[in-house]
């Protein structure tokens, strides 16, 4: 799987994108979490359990559609991570 | 009943007789304050025949039970007239400081009618209100002029105050306020109103108390929340509005090349997060607000060096930027300070030089038109010297500062088929082509293309609301349902319009309905529940809905620009489709209890009490 960051993001983790090896299909919550593990900026997100919660500071996309912190991501995967959708 | 001074104070220019006038309890109760109460004296003061440049126009400004009081982000108001710009119901709803300077002075909104015989501005301090002279500042821009008018009233007063834009009757003028930051009622053109009444200002001072029912049970409410609203809004403060520009691309809801592109990597240049980490000096926010969404920035080297001001949020980065495909994001900041100055709204001028570049590239105008200006997309210096044509309404300026409408009926031949507005009011920075309930939102909402009339696409990404029956997203391309789901969000938007609450203050969840319905309690002193709120939101959009069928406004007019019905962009991993309008539409009108042809039914103006 890989994992494309934002501006912001790559600022934090000092890379653009990253590859996880997922042996079987996982959920975005999970993907979360593995970001966590090896980056500590990451923490602080494990901590919204709800997507609306969630969508507030991070927004995570795939195939052009916005996905839910249970939806589930497969080894072959793009996930795009950026700053939240908000607009005026 | 607390939560209101139970005043208007109106202002016949005229006559130049300044009075007071109740404002009863059986007005608030149905239509609570803010937008419900304008859109009601609207209704009632003006008719179909109503010039929206003559003097039997009535410029109103309302605040809310919440405004002046302690629950957070509620330092609002609401204005409305009818639009020099649509001609149909035009409102502009602020933040800033002004809505509560106003409360201060003992007044709950503003009623301003006539024509005076010169410049003047009207100063309201201390339940005292005065029309006098402004021909010092007449000719001036916004800046200068608040500057002048506060040295004039006081140092801590803000100004509702045009440019040289309203001055010059340009449809697009907005109204900046300036306090302690600037903050542009613009959408709709009523700027222009104020300039038709040569009224060059409307100041406001006040330091007197605002009436809350229980103050010790709203301190402790608003107190307990605090934190969580400034956690959830943490991020949103921290880059502005503009921040989520780039994901916006991503998401396909940004707006490019006169909404004809699919991608575009120059956004990456204009965003929140580039503006915090190159320009950005400062946060601003309107008073008492935590979330500070606001942006000071400076420019201190290139063609925009000295540059010290009020920076672009994400509507402006949408249209001066991603529809003009200008990724030079000094030069955005550089128009939307000009748009400050002169008083122009910015998504509509953004969007009127997207489609003027489009008329460039097909022909329809040239350079001698232009006065030269190359009007190429991605032009950035040739958006900015528009932006400033349109400000002194001079050379091509003067057509373009009346929309691109207008503008396309001047140019004829197939001009109509891409000047992207509804009613007449440009788009703001949202694709209705992602969401189907933005197409609706455009479609049906009173002032035009409006995405803030339902606030409803972060609603069709990941918020929720169950007490008002969202109890998930909705999917952004589903029908069915979509109707019921828009016009409850349209109707909560005119609640919060009404009572005065920021839809900013909904990110993260940080504040629900059942908080609002608490705080409207705890601020009147009358017993609110989610549906008597939620009723009063709906006959609230109705009443604007009927202010716009009185003037022959029906279903021909909700759909949406050719643009939007017709055209696919392309892009990778762009999932747009076209929004099936009819369907919708009536879909639409059956949830609303309106007519096939989108009018309210007798039936369901008695049930809300309007007949």
């Amino acid at each position: 799987m890989r994992v494309e960051l934002s501006q912001a993001f790559e600022k934090l983790i000092g890379q653009p994108s990253l590859e996880i090896s997922l042996a079987e299909p996982i959920p975005v919550r999970a993907v979360l979490r593995l970001l966590a593990d090896r980056y500590e900026c990451f923490a602080k997100y494990l901590s919204y359990q709800d997507d609306a919660m969630l969508g507030a500071h991070l927004s995570v996309f795939s195939s052009g559609r916005f996905m839910k912190l249970g939806d589930p991501v497969t080894d072959g995967d793009t996930l795009k991570i950026f700053l939240p959708v908000t607009g005026g | 009943m607390s939560g209101y001074h139970r005043k208007l104070l109106r202002v016949d220019l005229t006559s130049r007789e300044v009075r007071t006038q109740e404002l009863a309890p059986e007005i608030t109760d149905a239509y609570i304050g803010g937008a419900g109460v304008a859109a009601k004296l609207l209704y009632e003061e003006t008719s179909a025949d109503t010039d929206p440049l003559g003097p039997e126009n009535v410029f109103i400004a309302m605040t809310g039970p919440f405004t002046g009081t302690n629950v957070p982000s509620s330092s609002r108001h609401h204005i409305v007239a009818r639009s020099p710009q649509t001609g149909i119901f035009g409102e502009s709803n602020v933040g800033g400081s002004w809505g509560v300077l106003l409360k201060r002075s003992g007044y709950d909104g503003l009623v301003v009618t006539g024509k005076a015989d010169k410049p003047v501005y009207i100063a309201i301090n201390e339940d005292k209100a005065e029309i006098r002279d402004a021909g010092e500042i007449w000719g001036q821009d916004t800046e200068k002029s608040a500057r002048w008018l506060k040295s004039q009233t006081s140092p801590k007063a803000a100004a509702a105050v045009i440019g040289q834009a309203g001055e010059r009757l340009a449809p697009l003028a907005g109204v900046p306020h300036i306090g302690t930051l600037v903050r542009a009622a613009a959408r709709t053109g009523l700027g222009a109103v104020l300039g038709s009444k040569n009224l060059k200002a409307i100041v406001a001072a006040g330091n007197g108390p605002v009436p809350v029912a229980d103050p010790e049970g709203l301190e402790q409410s608003v107190k307990s929340l605090l934190k969580h609203i400034t956690t959830a809004t943490e991020t949103f403060g921290k880059y502005g509005t503009g921040g989520g520009a780039e994901n916006y691309e991503k998401a396909g809801n940004f707006p490019l090349k006169n909404w004809k592109q699919g991608r575009w990597p120059g956004v990456a240049k204009i965003n929140g997060v580039v503006l915090h980490d190159t320009v950005l000096t400062g946060r601003k926010g309107c008073l008492r607000c935590p979330i500070a969404c606001g942006r000071h920035i400076k420019i201190a080297e290139g063609p925009y060096a000295g540059l010290d001001c009020a920076g672009p949020e994400y509507e402006t980065m949408g249209t001066l930027g991603g529809e003009c495909l200008v990724d030079d994001l000094e030069a955005i900041c550089k128009a939307n300070d000009l748009c400050n100055l002169y008083g122009l709204d910015t998504i509509s001028t953004g969007a009127t030089i997207a489609f003027a570049m489009e008329a460039f590239e097909k022909g329809l105008i040239t350079t001698e038109d232009t006065g030269g200006v190359e009007l190429t997309w991605g032009n950035a210096q040739a958006m900015v010297d528009m932006v400033d044509k349109m400000g002194r309404r001079e050379g091509i300026g003067e057509l373009m500062s009346q929309g691109s409408r207008a503008m396309a009926e001047a140019l004829g031949h197939n001009a109509s088929e891409f000047a992207v507005h509804v009613k007449g009011l440009e788009p703001s920075a949202h694709d209705p082509r992602r969401f189907f309930s933005q197409a609706l939102s455009y479609g049906t909402a009173a002032r035009g293309a409006c995405h803030n009339a339902s606030w409803s696409h972060p609603y069709e990404l990941a918020l929720t609301m169950p007490e008002i029956g969202i109890a998930e997203p909705q999917d952004a391309y589903q029908v069915e349902g979509k109707a019921a789901f828009t016009s409850i969000l349209q109707n909560l938007m005119c609640v919060q319009d009404s009572a005065l609450l920021c839809r900013f203050t909904q990110i993260g969840k940080a504040v629900t309905v059942n908080n609002m319905v608490e705080w409207m309690s705890l601020v009147t002193g009358k017993q609110w529940d989610v549906e008597s709120l939620m009723k009063a939101g709906e006959r609230v959009f109705n009443l604007k809905r009927l202010y716009n069928t009185r003037l022959g406004i029906s279903r021909k007019d909700d759909f949406l620009p050719p643009r939007f019905m017709t055209l696919n962009r392309e892009g990778e991993e762009l999932t747009n489709q076209l929004p099936p309008m009819g369907r919708l539409l009536s879909d639409y009108y059956q949830h609303r209890g309106w007519s096939e042809e989108g009018v309210p039914t007798s039936d369901t103006l008695r049930g809300l009490g309007i007949a």
